[in-house]
């Protein structure tokens, strides 16, 4: 059930009742709004981490090193996997991880594939389909918890190309399941108060409750009971420790050296944060992996601070019993082309799992070892985006099956049925 | 073929088209008088029961917003509600209609039924040329404030042929149709039968559409019309929109850095079911209007102008029809047909006499639009009420809005809020962002911080088509809750202290100018109560500005 959220909190109507201006200290709109509330399972949702590295990063420089690359590759914890070399700890924690480097999306263009890989469907003309996290948010969010399900942070950019960012888009789920975006990890949640608590804000809100009740008398319509509900889930994050989560400053030190002083390092620390208060889906993007001008000479900095934020969230994950419930993605919209990256590659690319009760531990898919081109061709197990979002959201307990009634009352799976999920990983 | 040529017809021939054509238009309170006719009579058949009428108040503030994207000032509200007299109503949609915010509002409307501000638009691969966009809107703004006919308005856009610096109306092509900055006939297929006709032909775009007439030959027939359209593109949008018709399109379609063209060997007055597309993909169609007759093979013709003719024809029954329709759907968020753009002979409309009186209205009048909303706000059925007590059953409310028999309750746009914010505060240059750009790039962000409208907009984005959709959420309401701008008065509560007036006269004051009414009793107490224990005046002012803010009367047109 929901929870009879905003009410001053204890402090606020002891102010309030000596100041004489609370008459009543509930707020009724709430009670009723409750009924509407869903009912909530018993066991806690599976949550899911993307780490976006928008534009494209190259795989032959990361988890697909191949003889004679620009990159060496070194052994990692599970013998006869190899990644690159720049990656020193992941390739400790490599038996947490499942690779697939069979990826195989056929779609090259920027935007065209970072629509696709965030819907599981090509884009057509028309029609919006809604964003992974949303359906996440949607299948999985907790409607009780006073912190949104799904949120996106920016983990900033080193090159501002790759086209346009794709902002998931929730379409016919609903607004509630669009994404909160945290613009930086250090500033958290924009118009956040000093201090929620403050009394000439519990007096301002207590003044506005007594006209919003006269107003939802006068006017019972589903605008005004969304406008109030929305508004009282603002006051709610405001003053629930739940907002904590966005400050990471309240972490040791040794684990903020950790994760790393990047923002990308503060960004994953404050993701596992939101997953232990029952968030459902955080996206991290990165910006700036589309390069052109070669992958070596770009890639093997952002190694520096990817390499110990990813392997510290895998590892904090848990340490903290988490990871067994959250399912970590570390993709972009394609790979790049063989040996140097140099172009877009959506034919043969790697992504990363990890989490989330996975079998892992291996890789999935193969790509070739010709001497020309060398890894520029699936000759293992291709995994297509509808095979990849089956997967997903198999791994997320949510059915890829089930069909939402989109605008025209056109029935929408969540997933193509087209695609079946990666048993391997199961 | 052909049978699906007459189940299309039935629109030509119910339509007693030569008995209005031609003539003068009407008085709009006459049309109005028979618009409450039709719908009052449907009420009784139905026995439905209407809402009472709106009072001045509520009446004032939604006008406003409807026509002009903004409440009225306090001074604006406390003339209109000092008045009294029989055709004040009357008198307030003509001044409103006369303003320069209407067309000011209007265009930016328009601008986004044509790209929504923040969801990437169709064809544009979601590179929105933000700058460019809001010239549009202000283009097309100035047309309304003309009073340009409708039919020379679309025809203008359609055929458009030169640099986008001198015919803003050329990014139209580059919103509605362009992958990879090459022009592509698709969109614009889809956008014109969206806008214009009414006519949903996208599904038709891949396939036969097994829920309408139409057949993938329909959708490719009449985007031959746009295939001769050549573009220069400078790397956002298209810098000039040209035809090519005539000289033969080069074999391999070029995309140098000056022209795109499409790559298409088809005949002109043809074209190439592109292999992006699901089935067919490589055979040739031949030109054919959008539900309508084959276009008679004319090879050295620029193709544009004869479709943009045919659209804007006084004997097209959907051209009227959709904006009609459209309008209605402005005001009222339900068409006379639902959707709005999917008018075909298996969705028939709810008032089909209303439709066709302000279809043959609006053509007799020479598509003027001024004259076609008079019409529409000056009935009844426009100055319905909208409040409703609890114990009301939900079922009955839907019903009553179905059939008009009250006004929605309506979420004020993005544009309408920013306006409104800035007057209620009487802070023209409101800005909202919490990040300076100037500090962006420093900052890393992913995202460029856009200037104080652009970060207001995509914070406030709601459904251009459907003000019922409540879009806000979370970070909305921490904005309108904390913002310092927000919540420390503005320049309003500092002149009102100045003025040095009595505290009723300030409350009076900041109802005015938030709600757009005067408070009632039981609010002024409850205000002056609230000040009273305030630390000091302009603190407590300050308060009750804020709470009238985050009210949801504020954010609702009632």
């Amino acid at each position: 059930m929901m929870k009879a959220s905003w009410q001053p909190c204890r402090r606020d109507v002891l102010k309030l009742s000596s100041a004489g201006l609370l008459t009543n200290a509930s707020v009724p709109w709430f009670e009723a709004l409750a009924t509407d509330a869903q009912q909530q399972s018993g066991r806690a949702p599976k949550a899911c981490i993307l780490l976006w590295m928008d534009g494209g990063p190259s795989q032959q420089h990361t988890f697909d090193p191949k003889p004679r690359g620009e990159f060496g590759s070194i052994s990692t914890s599970v013998p006869g996997i190899h990644i690159c070399e720049h990656l020193p700890q992941m390739s400790q924690v490599m038996d947490e991880v499942a690779l697939i480097r069979s990826m195989s999306t056929g779609e090259g263009d920027h935007y065209r594939a970072k629509y696709y890989l965030h819907t599981g469907f090509q884009r057509v003309g028309g029609f919006e389909h809604p964003a992974i996290g949303c359906i996440a948010s949607h299948e999985n969010g907790d409607p009780a918890n006073d912190l949104p399900s799904f949120v996106t942070i920016d983990a900033g950019y080193d090159k501002g190309n790759g086209g346009r960012l794709y902002r998931s888009v929730p379409s016919y789920l609903g607004a509630r399941h669009a994404p909160l975006a945290v613009r930086h990890p250090d500033t958290g949640l924009e118009n956040q108060p000093a201090d929620a608590g403050d009394v000439e804000l519990s007096r301002r809100l207590a003044l506005l409750a007594r006209g919003e009740q006269r107003f939802a008398q006068q006017y019972a319509n589903p605008l005004v009971r969304q406008k109030q509900t929305a508004f009282d889930r603002a006051v709610s994050l405001m003053r629930s420790s739940a907002v904590t989560a966005f400050d990471v400053d309240d972490e040791s030190p040794a684990l903020r050296a950790a994760y790393g002083s990047h923002r990308f390092g503060k960004a994953c620390l404050m993701a596992r944060r939101l997953v232990e208060r029952g968030a459902s889906f955080i996206e991290i993007f990165h910006r700036g992996w589309d390069d052109h001008e070669g992958a070596a000479q770009r890639v093997k900095p952002r190694m520096g601070w990817m390499d110990p934020a990813m392997a510290t969230l895998i590892t904090d994950l848990k340490s903290r019993g988490l990871l067994e419930r959250t399912l970590i993605i570390w993709m972009g919209e394609f790979g790049r082309g063989p040996v140097n990256g140099k172009d877009h590659y959506a034919r043969a690319w790697t992504t990363m799992l990890a989490g989330a009760g996975l079998k892992t531990g291996q890789v999935v898919g193969r790509t070739d070892e010709k001497t020309r081109h060398t890894g520029g061709t699936v000759v293992d197990r291709p995994v297509s985006v509808p095979d990849f979002f089956a997967t997903i959201c198999q791994a997320l307990d949510v059915d890829p099956a089930k069909e939402f009634h989109a605008p025209g009352n056109r029935p929408m799976p969540i997933v193509d049925p087209d695609g079946s999920a990666i048993t391997e990983l199961f | 073929m052909l049978s699906a040529f007459f189940r299309i017809a039935w629109l030509w021939c119910v339509v007693p088209l030569i008995w209005t054509d031609g003539l003068l238009a009407s008085d709009a309170l006459e049309i109005a008088q028979r618009i409450d006719a039709s719908i009052d009579a449907k009420l009784r058949t139905e026995k439905i029961a209407t809402a009472v009428p709106a009072g001045e108040a509520e009446f004032l503030r939604r006008v406003y917003l409807d026509l002009t994207g903004r409440i009225p000032t306090a001074d604006q509200a406390a003339r209109y509600l000092d008045r009294s007299h029989a055709s004040q109503r009357t008198q307030l949609i003509d001044e409103l209609l006369a303003s320069p915010k209407y067309g000011e509002h209007f265009g930016r409307v328009w601008r986004d039924w044509i790209a929504p501000a923040e969801l990437p638009s169709e064809g544009n691969g979601g590179n929105q040329p933000i700058a460019a966009t809001r010239k549009l809107g202000v283009w097309f703004g100035e047309q309304f404030n003309q009073n340009e006919s409708w039919d020379r308005l679309v025809y203008s856009v359609l055929t458009v042929d030169g640099e986008l610096a001198d015919h803003p109306q050329a990014l139209f092509y580059s919103l509605v149709g362009t992958d990879t900055g090459i022009p592509q006939p698709a969109g614009a297929t889809r956008a014109v039968g969206t806008l214009f006709l009414g006519l949903q032909l996208q599904c038709a775009e891949c396939h036969d559409d097994p829920f309408r007439t139409w057949k993938q030959s329909d959708f490719w027939g009449a985007a031959a019309f746009f295939r001769n359209t050549e573009a220069t593109f400078d790397g956002r949008y298209f810098a000039s929109v040209t035809e090519t018709f005539g000289k033969e399109t080069s074999a391999k379609g070029k995309r140098s850095s000056k022209k795109t063209t499409r790559n298409d060997r088809a005949p002109n007055g043809s074209i190439t079911i592109p292999s992006a597309s699901f089935t067919n993909s490589g055979t040739v169609i031949s030109g054919k209007f959008p539900a309508g007759e084959a276009l008679a093979a004319e090879a050295r013709q620029p193709l544009r102008p004869i479709l943009a003719e045919w659209i804007v024809s006084p004997e097209n029954p959907y051209f009227s029809r959709a904006f009609v329709n459209r309008m209605w759907s402005y005001f009222f968020v339900r068409g006379i047909v639902n959707p709005i753009d999917d008018f075909r002979p298996d969705n028939p409309p709810t008032h089909p006499e209303i439709l066709d009186l302000l279809a043959a209205e609006f053509r007799s009048s020479g598509f003027d639009v001024k004259h076609l909303i008079r019409c529409i706000l000056n009935a009844r059925v426009y100055q319905r009420g909208n409040g409703s007590d609890p114990k009301s059953a939900p079922q009955q409310l839907a019903k009553q809005a179905d059939w008009f028999a009250r006004y929605p309750l309506k979420l004020i746009s993005t544009d309408m809020l920013f306006e409104s914010l800035k007057l209620a505060l009487e802070d023209p240059g409101l800005d909202l962002r919490t990040v300076d750009p100037a500090l962006s790039s420093k900052f890393g962000e992913s995202t460029p911080i856009g200037d104080a409208y652009q970060e207001f907009t995509r914070l406030f984005e709601t459904n251009e088509n459907d003000p019922t959709d409540f879009r806000h959420g979370i970070p909305q309401f921490l904005a309108l809750m904390n913002h310092p701008r927000i919540g420390d008065g503005g320049k309003k509560v500092e002149r009102l202290l100045k003025a040095k007036l009595e505290s009723t006269a300030i409350i009076e004051q900041l109802y005015l100018g938030t709600l757009s009414r005067r408070p009632a009793s039981e609010e002024t107490d409850e205000a002056i109560r609230f000040v009273q224990a305030s630390s000091t005046p302009r603190v407590g002012y300050n308060g009750l500005l804020w709470m009238l803010i985050n009210r949801s009367e504020f954010l609702l047109i009632r």
